[in-house]
Order: C-alpha cells, then structure tokens, then sequence
C-alpha cells in the first residue's frame, strides 16, 4: 500500500534550502550530549567524560537540572552559595570538560517541587524564580566563582533557557481554548516571561554571556493556525514563541532549534528540518537582525522508541549524521549543532554507542568530523 | 496520519466506521469495548525543487500502527464513525510490512512486520495509555521476532537468533510501573523447534506451530516461562500457510493443490473441517470463533462448519472474531460531485 503526503507543511519546503547562500564559510561547530553526565560523579564521572572526549568532540550540551540542583527553596536564590545548592556534580563536570577542552552550552530546566503548585517537573515555573535560578547558574560558571574548596571554576558562556517548551513533556500546560475555540499559546506567554526575567539575571551575572532562548522541540509546526486546544497538551509552535518574545521585548542573543527529521537530512520537508529551517529566518531577524541558531539537539534513532517512534538502520544513521553536519556548514545562521546522544538507553536510541557501550558506525563517522571543527566559533 | 480518519464523531451508535481511502489492513482485533486495527503503508514524500529545477525531490519511509474505534453498549455497533490512530512506528529502514497483532480483552501487542531489521514489538497500554516497547533491537544481529502473543499477564514471544537458535521470550508489560524501565520477570527458554517465520502462534495458554509446514503437521502444547510443555503433533492434508492459535487448540490454513482449507485442530488430537475452497480465503480467529472472507460473503463458526452471516458490499481484505461477534472491513468506492473516493468501512455482525 502506498500513499501520499499532503499537508501545509508540502510548500516550499526543500525550496527553501536551495535557496541558501553559500556558507560565509566559518561552519557550524559539531558537538554531542551525554544524558548520563549528571548522573554520575567521581571516578565513574571521569571515565565518562574521558568517553565523550573519545569522540572528538568540541563541543557539548549539559543539562542542568535544576530540581536536582535546587531540591528546596533558596533563600538567597541569585547566591550560588545559598545553601539549599547542591552543584557538586556540575562543578565536576565543568572541570572536568575544561580539562578536556570541551565546552559547554548549559540547559537548565526541570521545575522542582517547591516551585509549582503540584510538584512537576515539567510545571510551567514562576518565572521570577527560574530566572533567579539562570542568574545564579551564569555566576557560579561565569570564571570568577570558587568552590567551597577554593577551586576555581571555569567560564561558561553558553546558556539555555529550559528545554522543549514547546511539548508537554518538558512545560505545562502548552495552550487553552480561547474566545471561539480560539487556540490561545499560553507556553508562549509564560516561557517568554521566563526568558526576559533569565536574560535579566544572566546578563547581571556574566556580560559575556550568550543566552540561547527557544530551544524548541521537533513539534508545533511553524505556527499555530487552525490548532484546537483540546486537552491543553497540543504543542505551542516555534512561531508563537519567537512572536511573544518579540512582543516582551526580550533580548535572547541566539535562538536554539531541536531537528529530528523524518526522512534524509536534505530532504526531510516536515518542519522543523533542514530544508524548511531556514522559514525561521524572517521572524528571528525581527528579534535580532541575523540571528544565530544553534541546533542543540539532532538525531536518528536506530530502533524503536516511544519518544521519536521513527528509526533508520545503523549504516543509514552513520550516513545521515555525516549529512547532518555538511548541512550545518552550508546552512549561514547555524553556528553550533549537537547530536543527542553519546548512548543508547531503553528511551532514546540515537546514539553512538549502543546500551553495551559497543560502538555504531556513526561513531567513526562523527570522530572523523568534530574534531577539525573545533577553531570555529559560535560568537 | 489524522488525514486517513473520517467520519464525523457521533453520540449515537454507528453501524458502521470507515477510513478515507484503502488502507493497508495488516490485521484487526476486537476486544470487549473496542475494534483495534493494524494498518501498513509506505509513504511517497514528493516535493517540487527550488528554482524551477527538473525533478522533484523524493524520499520514501514506511509506517505501522493501530487505530482504534470504540463500541456501543451492545458491543454490536461503533460508538462512534471514526477511527482514533493509537500507536505509530515509523521507519525508513525498511518495510514494515506483514505485521500481527495479538490481544486479550484489554490490552494488545503489535508485532510490527519487516526483514530489513529485527521488528519492534509495542504493548499497548498501561492505564494512563503508555505503550510499553517490549522489544525493539537495531542490530544487525539482532534475533528477530517469529511470533507470539498474549498468555494470561504475560506476553510470549519466540525469537529466531542469527544463529538459528529459537527461544521463547516471556515478560509482563502491563506489571511494569515504569514503562522504560527493565522487566525483571523477564525470562528466556531455549527452544528445540524451528517453526517458519509467522507459523507459530500463541493465545491465552495455547501454543502452535509447524516446522515442518510441507508435511503438514502442527504442534499444539501449553506455553510457559520455561517452554511449552508436551506437544501433541496434528496432521493436516496439504501445505500449511497460517496458522493461529485458539481456545482448545489451533486453527490453520492449508492448500492441496487447487483446494484451501481451514482446519479447527484440538490436543485430542483431532482436526474438525471448517471450510474448503479454490480461493484464498481471509481468515480471522478470536476467542473460539473463526471468521472467513469468502470473496465477498463473511463465514463464521463456532465450532462445525463455517456459515454465512453476511454479503460485503466491497472486496473484503481483513476481518476478525471474538466470540459471538464478527468484525469485517469493505474496500468501497462513491462517486461524489469531484469523482470517485474510496473508502474502507468496517462492519460488525454476529456470529452464526
């Protein structure tokens, strides 16, 4: 049985890739994120990093999870110092990736309990709290903050605002029904909030520092017309967010987009993809004139997971990934790409290496491109 | 895929509920509150290139999964006109085709079809509606999925490994409090069958298959954690094709020669005709029933000889039973002001 796509989506979709400039020709770092990293600790941690590091890569993505970081409430909650903090794990981990030479871009998000009214993880926070929480995380990673054992820690310029607010898995709730079953974008309006108040708190805390706003997930489409809120899980879409942040005023210095295309790399037309990244262009010029994007999550699982529900073979994904990051080059705004993850786990099956550590074709492949990446710069 | 679903959604009961267009019907389970059906497509993605550029850009990807439409309070009519899509698994390793599904009362497992890598196999659902992903291995290597099914809180499933070996793979998806976490009741047993690829089946305490499907014998026994226990062989005349396994036994589809034929087999041993003919019939089994597409006339039996309870008014390519009820789908064609559209429309019916 075959059948045909259709949809909005079809519309000039691969036109948009083709119609590309040429690379300006500095290319897109490559990195890869390693989930596990804030699991682990001691020499378990090291070894770990030391297996990151194997790669090649320059570049990586850590999840700061800030209900781990912060399981009660602050009372000095822009002190990094505050008691209730625990960064024990992050401070080894960022020492132990300038060790390495690896940088990294930090994600922060995980709403702890005492923030939301029902305890969960993925409750829309206040935003006042969340940007005090940014604020302290940009002044303990800023190069000027010691531990408590007089360790100096390193700079990290590169800072996330949450991750995916626009799916349900990671911020609630996405929308409610307005006037006339009128979708009304309500994670939009409160990750907006979120943002202004973390780009305030950041940029108090580190001047130098890059707050990447956005980090949409592959979901939403470009925009939210003719969406029903139904269940107040329907996804906000990248426009809707781009469009509030514009409305609030809020001075993000780049815009971070998840791709997990279904199909090759260059010829994945549902957005968000390769081909139709570039529909973005317009509304991010109106935050900021040429505004960077980074790609902080790209993949191709390589069997089946309830979380992408698509997989390719392990010699496609190999293939695939070596595309990914020649389209990353070619592509002028995408100043950084991150493929997600080092490790297979029963969640996610994109990695490098499968659940028992052995190594997919892909490895090779990423280990042959990341390392020549490494003079390019995201600034 | 919402675009395949039609049909306006009703507060009454509606005898019928149809997909637009044909789809590619895998296999279909009624359960006490709900018709579930296995579908299969490949998916042509066209796009026009940039500029005015000869050719279009195209790649291909195929998807499985289930769709399900609930029932009335009799059980005997839709609650509503549309099908709702549950489970997608989409790839573009290869087809997914050839898929089964398997199914108590409540829950069901998808046995995703395919030989360019090993098939995923999704149970469906906890409670709150989670699938729990009960196999799902990318390697090359990986053993592969031959058959199985559901088996009172366990679900079975036999595997042939790279090097030919054969193991029956017992877990319990629905004890599982976290869906992604490892099954601890997990146990695997080393099997001294062959059965060919689909030629064993599993079904609420019963397992059957045939490896030798030329010679036409069929092993019945009882599946357990540690294997199935004594098997008892049953003689068909013919190639065996199908098979399934059903309350008191099995139920298979052979050919001799020119001739079809569906054969209710039971541990005594014994096999008890159900239907003969000189056209591949359709079969569906569930629950003690078997239903069977005769062209366009749907046969049922409980126990003897296959009758007829209804006349499709459209090819049939899929049906199934579960008891006293028959479910059926009719690939149809209406002519509307903008031309012809086809739909497929499932049906439900008692069985005789």
């Amino acid at each position: 049985m075959t059948r045909r796509v259709t949809g909005r989506w079809r519309t000039g979709a691969v036109c948009a890739l083709l119609a590309l400039a040429p690379a300006s020709g500095a290319g897109a770092v490559a990195g890869i994120q390693d989930d596990r990293l804030p699991n682990l600790s001691g020499a378990e941690l090291q070894e770990r990093l030391g297996l990151l590091a194997g790669t090649g890569t320059p570049l990586t993505r850590v999840d700061v999870l800030w209900r781990r970081v912060a399981p009660t409430r602050p009372t000095d909650p822009r002190n990094p110092d505050d008691p209730a903090y625990d960064w024990s794990v992050y401070d080894q981990i960022m020492l132990g990736l300038a060790a390495r030479g690896i940088r990294p871009i930090l994600d922060f998000y995980g709403t702890p309990p005492w923030a939301s009214t029902r305890g969960g993880t993925s409750a829309a926070p206040p935003p006042v709290h969340a940007g005090m929480f940014a604020g302290a995380l940009a002044r303990r990673y800023s190069g000027t903050w010691r531990t408590a054992g007089g360790v100096l820690l390193p700079e990290v310029r590169e800072i996330e605002l949450w991750n995916e607010p626009n799916i349900p898995l990671f911020w609630r709730p996405q929308c409610r029904s307005g006037p006339g079953r009128r979708y009304v974008p309500v994670a939009a309006t409160r990750y907006a909030a979120l943002a202004d108040a973390s780009v305030r708190e950041i940029r108090a805390a580190n001047q130098d520092a890059i707050v990447i706003g956005g980090v949409a997930g592959p979901s939403g489409n470009l925009d939210d017309r003719g969406k029903v809120c139904r269940t107040g899980s329907e996804s906000v879409s990248a426009g809707s967010i781009i469009a509030q942040l514009r409305r609030n005023g809020v001075r993000i210095d780049a815009w971070s987009q998840h791709l997990y295309p279904i199909g090759p790399p260059a010829r994945a037309v549902f957005f968000p993809g390769w081909p139709t990244l570039p529909r973005l262009a317009p509304m991010l010029d109106r935050l900021r004139p040429g505004m960077p994007v980074y790609v902080t999550e790209t993949g191709y699982h390589t069997s089946y997971n309830r979380y992408h529900r698509y997989f390719v073979t392990e010699a496609q994904q190999a293939r695939w990934l070596g595309e990914t990051f020649r389209l990353a080059d070619r592509t002028p705004r995408v100043v950084a790409t991150v493929w997600f993850n080092l490790q297979d786990n029963p969640r996610w099956t994109g990695g490098l290496l499968h659940a028992d550590l052995t190594r997919k074709p892909a490895w090779d492949t990423f280990q042959g491109i990341a390392p020549a990446t490494a003079t390019r710069t995201t600034s | 895929m919402s675009l395949l679903v039609s049909g306006a959604a009703s507060a009454t009961a509606a005898p019928a509920a149809s997909f637009s267009g044909w789809i590619g019907i895998a296999d279909a389970r009624l359960q006490r509150d709900r018709l579930v059906v296995l579908d299969q497509a490949t998916l042509r993605v066209r796009e026009p290139r940039a500029g005015g550029a000869r050719g279009p850009v195209a790649f291909t990807y195929h998807r499985t999964g289930t769709f399900e439409v609930g029932l009335n309070r009799t059980r005997l009519r839709f609650d509503r006109a549309a099908f709702t899509e549950r489970l997608a698994i989409r790839s573009s390793a290869g087809s997914l085709a050839g898929g089964r599904l398997a199914a108590d009362d409540e829950d069901y497992l998808v046995i995703a079809g395919g030989r360019a890598v090993a098939p995923p196999v999704v149970w469906c659902c906890t409670p709150d509606g989670t699938e729990v992903v009960v196999e799902s291995d990318g390697r090359a290597d990986a053993p592969r999925v031959i058959g199985g099914g559901i088996d009172g809180d366990r679900v079975r499933l036999v595997l042939r490994g790279a090097d030919g070996s054969v193991i029956l793979r017992s877990s319990a998806p629905g004890r599982l409090a976290d869906a992604d976490a490892p099954d601890g009741s997990r146990t695997d047993a080393v099997l001294g069958i062959n059965p060919g690829d689909g030629l064993v089946d599993i079904d609420r305490g019963r397992m059957v298959w045939s490896d030798d499907p030329d010679g036409g014998v069929v092993w019945i026994a009882v599946p357990s954690d540690a294997g199935p226990g004594p098997a008892v062989a049953v003689g068909v005349p013919g190639t065996v094709h199908r098979l399934w396994a059903a309350a008191g036994g099995g139920v298979v589809l052979t050919r001799q020669g020119l001739v079809w034929r569906v054969y209710r087999l039971t541990p005594a041993p014994s096999r008890r005709l159900v239907w003969a003919g000189r056209q591949r019939p359709v079969v569906g089994v569930g629950n003690g029933s078997v239903a069977i597409a005769e062209g366009r006339r749907i046969l049922t039996s409980r126990g003897g000889r296959a009758r007829r309870v209804a006349t499709a008014r459209g090819p049939v390519p899929a049906l199934t039973a579960d008891g006293d009820r028959v479910a059926w789908f009719e690939r149809m064609r209406r002519r509307e002001r903008n031309g012809w559209t086809r739909r497929t429309v499932a049906r439900l019916g008692r069985v005789r």
